[in-house]
């Protein structure tokens, strides 16, 4: 056996590895996807927020034994469209009311969790993420969910470039840029909920904007630049997989920590030249 | 809507059916009212110029007629039809571009944007989209620039693009404030040559300025507002002293009167 079968073949010998490498690759694609809308409409706190506040949706769903993701997708939706409302309500005031409604939620899920003694859920697996323990229905899920949401991004892409870019332009033409601005919270709220498996609600936000930011170090249009990021988080979420494997760290703050390091290379690199 | 429903326009000299009517249009913005019973009506093929003093209403005026704030009470019909079932056909160039700087678009897709409409939900731009674009791009002199992004360009440059925008999209009624304010002689004159080509070309168009003498040369009307209309017909009978005064001297006026009440 040479160095490559055995670091990089190796691993997938066991079935969980495979498990873990295909809900790693789809969170690493997805999630900077988002991430670019994310980046330029400066909603990097909402993201936070929002991965924070489906834990109540998550544990409920652990409650009654039911697939987690029927509880968080759900959850995540319903507070997306929330908050898409409290900022277009409150105004000046919109972070404090979206970080009171969602530090309150999280709280709450921290609480019910505590009521699931018995169960096998670990508040640790929650925050920081644990790949390597998604089931063959969590793989599935994941996909198909990916899937839905890379088809509605293609299928309104310009629609939806259109109204970040310029909203009152977008409505004078005729867009409904409400709507789509709540589609695109509720598709955020999904990718969110998908990547929690990966890297749990604390790390989320590092996979979500940290490669789209570092994208737009690299390169100067939107579409390329939501390609861009999904190869960094790719790669980020794959060799964070590999280093959580060889050297026995927690995956999640791996791929993390992968991302970051990555952008702060492409910081230096361009401050170097 | 019926000819009979002639407002204002203070029997206009020309025959042409007019393109854009406005009757008793009153808008509030937050508690205030700042259009109290607007009536003109706009002719197509004409340049109409709309001048009056700051907090006339002449911004909460365009973003009435283009759909961004609802009105109160009155009607507005473009072309015989409400503001709703016209999106699209007319275009907005704003005094400052409130546009997200943050997201990287060049002077192509930027363009091509105008083109939504007509591409449709769930499309990719064919041929005819191009083919707009490029003649778009042509006629503001920035085709060169279809690769640059917006944000690299000049404040004139920028503008130029908005216009092209409005080219590429069709539009029947281009509504523009205060845009050639702070721009380079270049993209003022292009944008002038655009206008006079578009009036040429039957559209209706809308030009707020500061700068009566731009007024003076370019507009065929002129709509003078502050609040409601102080007078609305042909440049050269509505741009004369006394008007001048009474547009001017009113809000200083209504301001004293404000300045008392706080």
């Amino acid at each position: 056996m040479d160095v490559i079968s055995d670091v990089l073949v190796a691993p997938f010998q066991y079935g969980f590895m495979v498990r873990a490498l295909i809900v790693s690759l789809l969170v690493g694609i997805m999630c900077p996807m988002l991430g670019a809308y994310v980046v330029t409409k400066g909603l990097g706190f909402m993201g936070d927020a929002l991965s924070h506040a489906v834990l109540p949706g998550m544990v409920a769903a652990f409650l009654i034994g039911i697939n987690p993701f029927l509880g968080a997708i759900p959850m995540g939706i319903a507070v997306a469209l929330l908050s898409g409302y409290l900022i277009k309500r409150a105004g000046v005031s919109a972070d404090t009311s979206v970080g009171i409604l969602f530090a309150g939620l999280f709280a709450l899920g921290v609480v019910m969790l505590s009521f699931t003694r018995g169960l096998r859920v670990s508040l640790e697996d929650i925050l920081l993420g644990q790949v390597l323990g998604v089931t063959t229905r969590d793989v599935v899920v994941t996909a198909v969910m990916a899937g839905a949401v890379l088809a509605v991004l293609y299928l309104l892409h310009k629609e939806f470039v259109f109204a970040s870019f310029d909203p009152a332009g977008a409505s004078v033409i005729g867009l409904p840029t409400q709507a789509l601005d709540y589609l695109l919270l509720a598709l955020l709220a999904v990718v969110i909920v998908l990547a929690i498996q990966a890297v749990g609600i604390v790390l989320v936000l590092a996979m979500l904007i940290t490669p789209a930011a570092t994208s737009f170090l690299l390169v100067r249009n939107f579409p390329k630049a939501m390609f861009t990021g999904s190869l960094l988080g790719v790669i980020s979420a794959v060799a964070g997989l590999y280093l959580s494997y060889h050297y026995n760290l927690p995956s999640g703050p791996s791929m993390a920590l992968l991302a970051t390091v990555i952008f702060a290379v492409v910081v230096a690199v361009k401050k170097a030249r | 809507m019926s000819e009979s429903s002639q407002p204002a326009g203070d029997g206009n000299a020309t025959d042409a059916e007019p393109s854009l009517i406005v009757e008793g249009l009153v808008v509030d913005r937050g508690e205030i009212q700042v259009l109290n019973g607007v009536t003109f009506s706009a002719q197509s093929g004409h340049i109409m110029g709309v001048i009056g003093p700051n907090g006339a209403g002449k911004s909460t005026l365009f973003n009435t007629l283009t759909g961004l704030i609802p009105a109160r009470e009155g009607r507005v019909f473009i072309n015989g039809k409400s503001i709703a079932e016209s999106r699209g056909s007319v275009a907005f160039v704003p005094q400052r571009q409130n546009i997200n700087w943050e997201l990287p678009m060049t002077v192509w897709d930027m363009v091509m944007l105008g083109r939504t409409r007509q591409i449709g939900w769930f499309r990719r731009p064919g041929r005819a989209d191009r083919d707009a674009v490029e003649d778009a791009l042509n006629q503001v002199w920035m085709w060169d620039k279809r690769s640059v992004l917006i944000s690299e360009l000049s404040g004139g440059q920028q503008q130029r693009i908005f216009v092209a925008r409005a080219l590429a999209q069709g539009v029947d009624v281009l509504i523009l404030d205060e845009a050639f304010r702070g721009v380079d002689f270049t993209s003022q004159e292009v944008m002038t040559l655009v206008l006079q080509e578009m009036r040429e070309a039957g559209k209706t168009i809308l030009l707020a300025s500061h700068n009566i003498n731009y007024i003076r040369r370019l507009a065929d009307d002129c709509l003078c507002l502050n609040r409601s209309v102080v007078a609305c017909g042909p440049t050269a009978e509505v741009l004369v002293p006394d008007v001048m005064e009474e547009l001017y001297r009113s809000v200083d006026i209504y301001r004293a009167y404000e300045s008392e009440q706080n």
